[in-house]
């Protein structure tokens, strides 16, 4: 099991670099770019344009680009002579051997080009409310989905059942940022219940993640935690309702096909409970498929929901994302999207290992 | 009958219902057995022999199927029984073996497990003493190095060993009898004899009865000691097990003994019985096995024959059993 | 009330359990009447395809009687900057900033709309197709190159890449719908050459297949006649959650502003300032667009599901 895991995890850093340079030639061979926007503006001469270029680095070829962006090229030199750090030890070694403090493998992802600010800040002052989102919801959502599956599984063809399949038949084909509006629209225009957007009321609260906002969290918690709750409510919310109907659905299927086994009707004919025969013969087997589930929603932790942040205005990595591709910011991009291939390929990883962990027949 | 019958089932009939109605899929069917007695109840696929197992310990989808008879166990009614007391009884009174362990064993629960779970069910122990029981009831089917075994999955153990497990479930409730439905259908002809020879010792050693469902005539004629034919849903011969093998009174039952290949035949065609067994929507009028049979008359697509008594502890379903005795056609 | 609901859904009797299987029916008929009956038994197939074919007629005639102009916006007597409300000489009431008419932009945004989710469909099953009949056919190295390429594009985070790519392409190839199309194509093959591919795999295994070599059929004959048509139900069930999948796609990925530019509407972009309105009460805005997604989408899934029931022989629910 160990050296399963020990393989996968090599496997899964070797397929995220190769992401990375997939990405990162994609964006290159595309037209347009940081250059081309200046290129553009007659204020600009060529002469700027090209200074410019030269200062990001744009004008050496794509290998050495990328090989600067990953930290294996020091940016003092031109390849082949960079892939050796000004200690004498090859580039891509730790910064206290080699010398170099560049690049993604000594955790240095480059600057923003439309903010000037190190991509990793802002990296990750977007993460946290990101995960507040991400991790509440993922939470509600897989353990009503899981639930909900359960119960109209194990009694299908009920009233129950049946009226909860409507609903869910119904949502499941709903668009996220759709279900966003109609809630924002009820509960926020209609109702005045809930606020419309952000993280907190700018009102008479400091924003979010600054010292005043963390100051005021120690002296008055409750009102700081309101706050960002009733700020929560309908995010999660839109999150939360479509992936529930879908997740749901999927698992009631599981639980029916699984209801339908062979080992199901043996372990009635011996007599166990229906209790037992829920718990160890249906549901230990037939759940097993939804832990797979569990391991994609794992990426969606770490990228956010683009489309919810944007519509509430949420300041996490999703809405980070967007804002870099509108403004072709490809440092930005470039780390956001490692962090994504990185998170797809640990969700990956996790389904593998949830897998191999609950059906012994999966054992390598 | 010497001794009060273990299990009494009279009149079973069963229906399903379909999108396409209610089909009739097993009629009239009645038998009993005595303790420690082995029934073989033999038919081709679709004549209704796992259906009927499957009636008499309450087995069938409540909804999808209509059970009406009667089912004495141990003197008691089964049939119109709460659930509560089926269950009870499935198991600790009445166990079943089923053909493919493979699929009828829980994949993700060791061996073990699924033994002890049968006896804390039945209220004979703890979690623990259960664990230890199974590995006795593993050593009673003889599976080699039985506490290794408990711990391992069904995957990780062979056909036969599989089925062996099984068994020990089934006798791990101590029950009054044991549904074996083509327990040995799935193994290699090796080790079927083994595993039948296994089911039997055990069940004769505690006195269990047994009920061998199977279409294979080689495994009857070793194990059990009465058979019952059935054909379409209905019971269309019954006795002791050697006469009806070697002196088939019906014509269905003669053209199955007839169809066995045998050495002395050899280089001869193989026989076999013409057409196919008729669908449950269609049966056909009169006695269901009539298209089919050489000695078929008129009157038989007329009437349906009743199943009768014939010399001791024999009974057959045909007007020309008489005929046919006498060699005729 | 349970039993119409039932019905309305294709839902079919209660818990799974130990009911043996009976002999199959006598009667003759092809496998695709049988899936016709089957499709048209359950209800939900035939709701699904009335509520398509009434949003295409709408739209079909909605943008013939109300064309969309793109240079000239009407001036209004009445400035309501933020769209007037429906009433009866505009059903669907009025945008804001431009106050343009939402039931003209409806119909001439489902054009759009409609033509990528079909076009899309179209060409990644297409594609799909055909690199899954050619990995399975001949297998080997071919086959493997194949899935390998498969694995790359699915492995890169798809809805990032195709969000960049129509940032960047966007205003090229008319308007970025043919740009738009072209992503989304690129990332939407694999799914259907993998189930493709294992339906070849599989039929290919068929004894009729190897009858078919034995008697010395030519490779592409077999292909054609023999794998294709029994490979054809997961491309069939595929092709309506295609559509959907990318109507919605191409509907959020416009109003996030990157997809298809404003000279042509399309259900996504004329969403796009909507927000800000619908905090001042105008939902009819988002509203009837959204409706139009949204029964467009139930009405695929409908079909998609009814075509599933109908062509997967072992009828699951």
């Amino acid at each position: 099991m160990l050296k399963y895991a020990l393989r996968r995890i090599g496997a899964s850093i070797l397929i995220v670099l190769g992401t990375t340079v997939l990405i990162y030639l994609l964006l290159l061979a595309a037209p347009g770019g940081p250059a081309q926007k200046y290129a553009n503006n007659p204020k600009f001469t060529a002469i700027q344009v090209q200074a410019y270029t030269k200062a990001l680095g744009l004008d050496k070829s794509p290998i050495e680009q990328y090989c600067r962006w990953l930290g294996a090229c020091n940016r003092n030199a031109d390849l082949p002579g960079s892939l050796i750090g000004p200690t004498g030890f090859p580039s891509f070694l730790p910064t206290q051997i080699s010398g170099v403090d560049s690049g993604l493998l000594h955790l240095d992802l480059g600057y923003s080009i439309n903010d000037g600010n190190p991509v990793l800040e802002r990296m990750t002052s977007a993460l946290l409310p990101t995960l507040i989102l991400a991790i509440l919801s993922a939470t509600i959502w897989l353990s009503v989905a899981v639930l909900l599956g359960v119960v109209t599984g194990l009694k299908n063809g009920g009233l129950f059942d049946n009226s909860v399949s409507v609903v869910t038949y119904v949502l499941y084909s709903f668009p996220t940022f759709l279900l966003g509006f109609g809630l924002i629209w009820i509960f926020a225009v209609v109702l005045h219940l809930l606020p419309v957007s952000g993280m907190t009321d700018p009102r008479n609260m400091p924003a979010f993640g600054s010292e005043a906002y963390w100051a005021l969290a120690t002296v008055d918690p409750l009102k700081v935690i309101s706050d960002l709750g009733s700020h929560l409510v309908l995010p999660v919310a839109t999150l939360v309702i479509v992936s529930i109907a879908g997740d749901s659905r999927y698992v009631r299927q599981s639980v029916i096909e699984s209801m339908g086994m062979e080992h199901v009707r043996t372990a009635r004919s011996k007599g166990l409970s229906e209790r037992r025969i829920n718990m160890r013969h249906i549901l230990r087997t037939g759940l097993i498929p939804f832990a797979t589930n569990l391991g994609l929603a794992f990426p969606f932790l770490v990228g956010g929901a683009l489309v919810t942040e944007t519509i509430f205005s949420w300041p996490g990595i999703g809405r980070l994302t967007l804002t870099a591709i509108g403004g072709l910011d490809y440092p930005l991009l470039m780390g956001i999207l490692t962090l994504g291939a990185l998170a797809v390929a640990i969700g990956n990883l996790i389904s593998d290992l949830l897998y191999a962990a609950l059906d012994p027949r999966v054992r390598l | 009958m010497s001794a009060m019958p273990v299990i009494e089932v009279n009149n079973l009939n069963i229906s399903f219902r379909t999108a396409a109605g209610i089909i009739h899929v097993v009629q009239d069917v009645s038998f009993s057995i005595t303790r420690g007695e082995c029934l073989g109840i033999v038919g081709e696929s679709g004549s209704g022999k796992s259906v009927s197992a499957l009636a008499t310990i309450g087995l069938l989808v409540k909804d999808q199927a209509i059970v009406s008879g009667s089912v004495k166990f141990r003197g008691e009614e089964l049939i119109g029984k709460p659930e509560s007391y089926m269950r009870k009884i499935r198991g600790g009174g009445i166990s079943m073996v089923f053909q493919e362990p493979l699929s009828a064993l829980n994949p993700v629960t060791t061996i073990g497990e699924q033994i002890a779970e049968v006896l804390t069910a039945h209220n004979r122990g703890g979690w623990r003493e259960a664990n230890k029981k199974a590995i006795e009831y593993l050593e009673l089917v003889e599976i080699a190095q039985p506490a290794a075994r408990a711990k391992q999955y069904p995957h990780e153990l062979s056909g036969g060993m599989r089925q062996r497990a099984m068994i020990a479930m089934a006798l791990a409730g101590e029950p009054d009898l044991i549904i074996a439905d083509e327990p040995t259908t799935a193994l290699d002809v090796t080790i079927q004899a083994q595993v039948l020879g296994l089911l039997r010792r055990a069940t004769v050693e505690r006195g269990t009865a047994l009920i061998l469902i199977t279409h294979d005539l080689g495994v009857v004629s070793e194990t059990a000691d009465r058979i019952a034919v059935m054909y379409a849903g209905q019971i269309v011969e019954e006795g002791p097990a050697q006469q009806v093998l070697r002196a088939p009174a019906g014509p269905y039952a003669l053209d199955l003994v007839a169809s066995i290949p045998s050495y002395e035949r050899r280089g001869k065609g193989l026989s076999t019985i013409q057409g196919a067994i008729p669908s449950p929507t269609n049966f056909p009028s009169g006695c269901r096995f009539h298209p089919r049979c050489r000695f078929a008359v008129p009157a038989c697509a007329a009437t349906m024959p009743e199943l009768t008594p014939r010399g001791v502890n024999r009974a057959v379903r045909c007007f020309r059993a008489d005929e046919i005795a006498k060699g005729g056609a | 009330m349970t039993g119409v609901l039932k019905s309305f859904l294709g839902i079919r009797g209660p818990k799974g359990g130990g009911a043996p299987k009976l002999h199959a029916e006598a009667v003759s008929e092809s496998p695709w009447q049988q899936a016709r009956r089957r499709f048209f038994a359950a209800r939900m197939g035939p709701w699904g395809l009335a509520i398509i074919g009434t949003i295409f007629l709408f739209v079909i005639i909605g943008s013939l009687l109300l064309p969309f102009d793109f240079y000239n916006v009407p001036i209004r007597d009445v400035q309501t900057y933020a769209g007037r409300p429906p009433a009866w000489g505009r059903p669907f009431g009025e945008t804001g900033m431009l106050q343009l008419d939402v039931m003209m932009l409806v119909a001439n945004g489902g054009r759009t709309s409609l033509l990528i989710g079909f076009a899309t469909a179209i060409g990644s099953i297409g594609i799909g197709t055909f690199v899954g009949v050619i990995s399975g056919f001949f297998g080997g190295k071919v086959d493997t190159l194949l899935m390998r390429l498969a694995d790359i594009f699915l492995m890169i985070p798809s809805l990032f890449v195709i969000l960049v790519l129509a940032r960047i392409f966007q205003g090229s190839g008319g308007g970025g719908v043919l740009s738009l199309i072209t992503v989304f194509i690129a990332f939407g093959w694999m799914g259907i050459a993998r189930l493709v591919r294992g339906q070849v795999l599989a039929v290919r295994e068929m004894e009729y297949v190897e009858a078919a070599r034995a008697l010395g059929v030519r490779p592409i004959r077999i292909a054609l006649r023999h794998i294709l048509p029994n490979a054809i139900g997961p491309i069939v069930v595929s092709f309506p959650f295609a559509v959907g999948g990318a109507i919605i796609s191409e509907a959020f990925i416009s109003y996030l502003g990157f997809g298809v530019s404003g000279d042509t509407p399309t259900w996504g972009n004329i969403l796009s300032e909507s927000t800000t309105f619908l905090l001042q009460g105008n939902w009819w805005w988002i509203g009837f667009p959204g409706l139009f997604i949204i029964l467009t989408a139930l009405s695929i899934n409908m079909i998609g599901d009814a075509l599933r029931a109908a062509l997967d022989p072992r009828g699951r629910k």
